[in-house]
């Protein structure tokens, strides 16, 4: 299973690239089904993801205020 | 009384007026502005009565300025080493009033143009769907608010990390700069944010200065500017990777909202499972055709065969006989000949239904 450390957009692109295979019809019907689970595997993880709500705000320590720090 | 040499003199005398006077500022009109040397910045600050020699480095000059400007000066009072010539050793230079802001907006516009520092061609693709955001602007700005609700609406999980600057006015220039390098040298981050509400050309000086430009041109983290209201445009914009309209603007630039992707992921599901619904009916559709095409097949080979029975059937000797004719044989050998019989012989006639015995006579 994919977790959640893994990149957004690099999950969403796999996704865009299994769903463009089909939309071309150029996938044979078992390779379009492990490509089909994988899919649906995605957009679950990906769906998950979006139900995050928290957005974390760290102020950097360094002053850019202060020419000599 | 000491006797000091020439050199000596100067080297006093400068230092003395440099730090007797400390760092002031003058205000003036450019006069005789000239480069030498590819690097060396000269013009005259003058008013109704005066006029005083200001001296600096191209790159610390990062005000374009044209004749007849009237500008504000800060810098040390000092004397060149060579000649003694009395000068004022530019620091940083401010445009003075509407008309010479303008003037020093255009003038560099032009001038960076030229380097091709807008052109579509430097600019970056923004990820898609960043997860690190490095958010340069001043606490206390509006701007900062505004950029941080508008993610929080669109999107979780962010991790934003707020370099807090000055961004009004001439102070804010180094400030500005360095934030953008320190996160392209220590603070990596997958999209940067530099931002500030609108405001006079005044207020937005640090937004059309030189080095502030060149170190957006040059960040190799994507970033977007977006400065006050709709109808400010700054040069820093123009030289970023993308320019937002507004902080606001900005925020929106940097991310989908979660809704639209939901909306296409659920989209995509749906589109893999038809698709693949799609295919098995497919292939149902070809299995029917080929068993629909078999059954044909074996039609016309089941009607071949019973007429190839029937024209069998039809061209037996049994079926000759049944229509009237009949076999002469002679011991068991079939008689064609009229001579192939002698008188006395005895024949056997087959006929369709049993054997006649007969003498030839």
């Amino acid at each position: 299973m994919t977790t959640k450390k893994e990149n957004f957009e690099k999950l969403f692109t796999e996704l865009e690239g299994i769903v463009s295979k089909f939309e071309s019809g150029l996938i044979e019907l078992d390779q379009g089904l492990k490509e089909f689970e994988r899919g649906l595997e995605l957009a679950q993880v990906l769906e998950k993801r979006l139900k995050e709500v928290e957005n974390k705000v760290s102020e950097i320590k360094k002053k850019f205020t202060n020419p000599d720090v | 009384m000491k006797i000091y040499t020439v050199s000596e003199f100067i080297n006093v005398t400068s230092d003395y007026l440099e730090t007797g006077l400390g760092t002031i500022i003058i205000q003036g009109e450019v006069t005789g502005y000239r480069i030498s040397r590819s690097n060396l910045v000269y013009f005259e600050l003058k008013d109704e009565k005066s006029r005083v020699l200001c001296f600096g480095l191209t790159h610390e000059v990062s005000v374009s300025l044209e004749d007849g400007m009237e500008i504000r000066v800060q810098g040390l009072s000092k004397l060149f080493k060579g000649t003694g010539g009395f000068h004022v050793r530019i620091q940083e230079i401010e445009p003075v009033g509407q008309g010479a802001l303008q003037k020093a907006f255009m003038l560099l516009q032009k001038k960076l143009e030229k380097e091709g520092i807008f052109s579509e061609q430097h600019k970056q693709a923004l990820p898609k769907f960043p997860e690190s955001i490095g958010l340069i602007t001043s606490r206390d700005a509006a701007a900062y608010k505004d950029v941080l609700i508008r993610l929080d609406e669109r999107w979780g999980g962010l991790d934003i990390s707020h370099a807090n600057v000055g961004v009004q006015g001439l102070v804010a220039i180094p400030q500005i700069v360095r934030a953008i390098d320190y996160f392209n040298k220590e603070y990596p981050v997958d999209v940067l944010i530099l931002t500030r509400g609108g405001g006079s050309l005044e207020d937005l000086q640090a937004f059309n200065d030189e080095k502030v430009i060149r170190a957006i041109f040059s960040s190799k983290i994507p970033i977007i500017v977006g400065v006050g209201h709709e109808r400010d445009i700054t040069l820093s914009e123009m030289s970023a990777d993308v320019r937002a309209s507004t902080p606001t603007n900005a925020a929106e630039l940097v991310i989908p909202h979660q809704r639209d992707i939901a909306y296409q992921l659920e989209q995509n599901k749906n589109l893999l499972v038809r698709s693949i619904e799609n295919r098995i009916i497919d292939y149902k559709s070809v299995i029917t055709q080929l068993v629909d095409r078999v059954g044909v097949w074996l039609g016309s080979i089941q009607q071949d065969l019973s007429h190839q029975v029937h024209l069998m059937k039809s061209l037996s000797p049994q079926a000759t006989l049944k229509r009237g004719y009949s076999i002469t044989l002679k011991d068991d050998k079939v008689v064609r000949k009229i001579s192939e019989v002698k008188k006395g012989d005895s024949l056997t006639i087959k006929l369709s239904n049993g054997e006649v015995v007969s003498e030839v006579s």
